[in-house]
C-alpha cells in the first residue's frame, strides 16, 4: 500500500516537473515595476536621500541646479572622496575645494547664497559646474523649502 | 520485486532526475537576471513620460552605439563610413584572395567586384556625377546593378530609390541607373582583378547622404528618406555587437541576405550584406523566400524578412518533414529551450537566422515567443527576430540571442513587437496612461532624415526639432516590461 503511494507521488512530482516546463512569462506585471523619480524641483530634504545609500541613485546641486551623478558613483556614492556631497549643495564645498562637512549648508537652513564667495572661488565654482555640464545630466533645479 | 526493491528503484529514479535539473539549471545559457535586466534606465523622467531606455550591451557613459571605433592619428576613433567597409572586405583578399560573393544565380570573385567597382568609381569621379536615382527593382537585381551602387556607396554619390519617375518631381537627380549603366557598359564587360583598395581618410568621407528612398505615401504627397554614411555604420556596428563574443559573425561564415521586398527593406538589405563585408564572411545575396532554395546555399547565418517566416508557416512546414529520431530531437531540444538552454542535436551549418520585419509595414508580423523557441528546436540554429519601422536602418527592438522566454497569452493579443533595445537607438516612452502605455519616441544614429514632400508644395521634416531630436512611431502603443524590454502594440 505504502509503496503503491510512493509511486504515485513519484509519478505526479514527474508530471508536474513535465508542466513547469511550458511556464510563461509575464514582465509587463505592474507590480514589479519601479518608477523612476520625476525630473523638477527638489528642495534639500527631498534632495538628501539620493546620496547612494537611502537611495542607489546619486544626485548632487551645484548652482541651484540638479545634476544626476549615479555614473560616478566611485567617486560621489558611499565610501568615494566626493561622498559627503551625495545628496547634497555642494557648491560652496567645490567652490573652495575642500570636502569638509562644515561647508554644507543644514538641511532646516535657507540655500546658500554664496555671495561671500573670492573671485578666485567663484572662479572654482564654474569650472567644476562646466565639468557638470558637460558630464551629467541636469534632472532639475534645487529650492529652498518655502519657495513655490 | 520486493517493495523495498522498487522503493529503492524509486528513490534512485528521484535522485538521478533532480541532480538533472540541477545540472541543467547550472549549466543554462544565462542567469535569471540577464534576462529581467535587458535595459540600461535612466534614474530620472519628465512628468507624464518614462525614463529614457537604451542596450544594456552599450559601455556605460559612453552613448549610444555610432560606430565602428577606427583608430586614426595615434589615438583618436571616428565611426567609419562605406569606404572603410570597402577597405575591410578587400583587406580580407590577404587571406582568401578566392572569396566570392553570390547574387542569385551571379557568381563573382570580390577581386573582380573590386576591380570593377574601382572603375565606376573613377568614371563617377571623372564626370562629377553627385547623384543617381535607381528603380527599386533594380536594386541588387544583377551583379552590374550591385557594382554601381558599391561604386556610389564608397564615392559619396547619393543613390535615390523610386518606385516611378513621377516620384522624383522634386527632386535633384544628375544620372538614372539604367543611362549610367549604359555608359559604363564597356567598364563592367571588362575583365581583372584588384587585390588592394586605398583608403585615405577624410571628413568628407562621412558627410552627405549615401542612400535616399522615396515614397509616395497618397497622390499628392511624396516621401523621401535620406540616410547618412552614420546611418549605414551605426546600424552595422548594433548588429555585430548584439552578438556576444562566441556567437559573433566572423571570416568562417556564410552569410545569406534575402532581397525579397526591396520596397520596404532595401536598406536593411544592404547594411546586411555591408555586414557581411566587415567581418568577412562569405555573402550570398538572393531575392528567393523559398525555404528550400535558401538552406540549399548552406548559410551559416541567415538574415531574411517576415516573408520566409510566413506567418507561422515554415514551423509547420519543418515539423511535417520530421521523422522519429527528428522528432525526438526536436522534444528534447524543446526541453532543454524551456529549461534557458540551447542545444544542438544536428549537423546542419545554419547557426543563426534573423528574422527581420516592420512594425506597421504592410509585412509586419509578430513572431510568437513559443513558435520562435519551436524554430530553434527545428532548425538547431540561434533565432534573433528584429522588429523594425519605416524610416530605421535595422531594428528599433529585437530579440536577444539567449531569450527564450515564452510570453503569457494574456499579453500577447494585440502585440506587434517586443524586444531588447537596439544599440543605435535610445527610447521613451510620453503620454503615460495610468496603465503605463504610452507613446512610443525614438532618437539615435540609425534614423534617417525624413521630408515629406506635396506635389507642387513646400516639405515638411518629420523629426520634431523640439522634442530633443525623438521621432514618434506613429501606429503603435508601448508598454515597458519589468524585464527592460518595450513591448509595442497596434493601436
Amino acid at each position: 500500500m505504502i509503496t503503491t503511494v510512493i509511486i504515485v507521488l513519484v509519478i505526479l512530482y514527474f508530471l508536474k516537473d513535465l508542466f513547469s516546463d511550458i511556464r510563461s512569462v509575464n514582465p509587463l506585471d505592474a507590480a514589479k515595476q519601479e518608477s523612476p523619480v520625476v525630473e523638477g524641483k527638489f528642495t534639500p530634504k527631498t534632495l538628501c536621500k539620493y546620496n547612494g545609500s537611502d537611495d542607489p541613485k546619486i544626485f548632487m546641486a551645484v548652482k541651484g541646479r540638479v545634476f544626476d551623478v549615479s555614473q560616478g558613483a566611485t567617486f560621489y556614492g558611499p565610501g568615494g572622496p566626493y561622498e559627503n556631497f551625495a545628496g547634497r549643495d555642494a557648491s560652496r564645498g567645490l567652490a573652495k575645494n575642500s570636502f569638509e562637512l562644515e561647508l554644507l549648508t543644514p538641511l532646516d537652513q535657507p540655500l546658500d547664497t554664496l555671495e561671500d564667495l573670492t573671485p578666485e572661488e567663484r572662479e572654482s565654482l564654474d569650472s567644476w559646474e562646466e565639468h557638470f555640464e558637460n558630464k551629467y545630466k541636469i534632472i532639475g533645479t534645487l529650492h529652498g523649502e518655502n519657495e513655490k | 520485486m520486493s517493495d523495498t526493491s522498487v522503493l529503492i528503484a524509486v528513490a534512485v529514479a528521484v535522485v538521478i532526475h533532480y541532480l538533472f535539473k540541477k545540472y541543467v539549471d547550472a549549466t543554462k545559457d544565462v542567469p535569471d537576471l540577464y534576462l529581467s535586466e535587458q535595459s540600461l534606465v535612466e534614474a530620472t523622467r519628465l512628468s507624464d513620460q518614462s525614463a529614457i531606455y537604451k542596450s544594456n550591451k552599450l559601455d556605460f557613459g559612453n552613448g549610444l552605439r555610432v560606430g565602428l571605433d577606427i583608430r586614426y592619428n595615434h589615438y583618436k576613433i571616428r565611426h567609419g563610413n562605406p569606404c572603410d567597409v570597402w577597405e575591410l572586405l578587400v583587406a580580407g583578399l590577404k587571406s582568401n584572395p578566392q572569396k566570392l560573393m553570390v547574387l542569385n544565380n551571379e557568381v563573382i570573385k570580390i577581386s573582380e567586384l573590386n576591380f570593377k567597382v574601382n572603375r565606376v568609381t573613377a568614371y563617377l569621379d571623372a564626370n562629377g556625377i553627385r547623384n543617381i536615382a535607381v528603380k527599386y527593382s533594380d536594386f541588387m537585381a544583377s551583379i552590374d546593378h550591385t557594382v554601381i551602387l558599391f561604386a556610389c556607396l564608397i564615392n559619396a554619390v547619393t543613390v535615390t530609390f523610386y518606385q516611378t519617375s513621377d516620384d522624383l518631381q522634386t527632386l535633384e537627380v544628375d544620372h538614372f541607373g539604367d543611362q549610367l549603366l549604359q555608359e559604363v557598359d564597356s567598364i563592367l564587360s571588362a575583365t581583372g582583378e584588384l587585390f588592394t583598395y586605398e583608403n585615405i581618410y577624410n571628413f568628407d568621407k562621412d558627410k552627405g547622404a549615401r542612400i535616399r528612398v522615396v515614397k509616395k505615401l497618397d497622390g499628392s504627397t511624396i516621401r523621401t528618406t535620406e540616410y547618412l554614411a552614420v546611418n549605414l555604420v551605426s546600424n552595422i556596428a548594433s548588429t555585430l555587437k548584439h552578438l556576444p563574443p562566441n556567437e559573433t559573425i566572423g571570416p568562417k561564415d556564410t552569410i545569406l541576405v534575402t532581397n525579397v521586398n526591396p520596397h520596404t527593406s532595401l536598406v536593411n538589405t544592404l547594411c546586411k550584406v555591408l555586414t557581411g563585408f566587415v567581418t568577412n564572411s562569405s555573402v550570398i545575396i538572393t531575392n528567393s523566400s523559398s525555404w528550400e532554395n535558401l538552406v540549399s546555399y548552406n548559410p551559416s547565418v541567415m538574415f531574411s524578412d517576415s516573408s520566409v517566416y510566413s506567418k507561422g508557416e515554415l514551423v509547420h512546414k519543418l515539423q511535417r518533414g520530421l521523422s522519429v529520431v527528428g522528432r525526438t530531437k526536436y522534444k528534447l531540444s524543446m526541453y532543454f529551450l524551456s529549461q534557458g538552454k540551447f542545444s544542438r542535436f544536428g549537423s546542419s551549418n545554419l547557426r543563426l537566422v534573423y528574422f527581420t520585419t516592420i512594425v506597421g509595414g504592410p509585412e509586419s508580423c509578430y513572431f510568437a515567443t513559443a513558435k520562435l523557441n519551436q524554430l530553434r528546436a527545428l532548425l538547431n540554429a540561434r533565432v534573433i527576430v528584429e522588429y523594425g519601422y519605416d524610416n530605421l536602418i535595422g531594428p528599433v527592438v529585437l530579440s536577444d540571442l539567449y531569450d527564450y522566454r515564452v510570453l503569457d497569452g494574456a499579453i500577447t493579443e494585440n502585440l506587434v513587437g517586443s524586444g531588447c533595445i537596439f544599440q543605435a537607438v535610445e527610447i521613451k516612452l510620453v503620454n503615460l496612461k495610468s496603465d503605463n502605455f504610452g507613446d512610443i519616441m525614438v532618437r539615435g544614429y540609425n534614423i534617417g532624415k525624413v521630408n515629406n514632400y506635396i506635389i507642387g508644395g513646400g516639405s515638411g521634416e518629420r523629426v520634431n526639432k523640439d522634442n530633443e531630436g525623438f521621432m514618434l512611431l506613429e501606429g503603435v502603443k508601448g508598454k515597458w516590461g519589468s524585464d527592460g524590454c518595450l513591448y509595442i502594440y497596434g493601436e
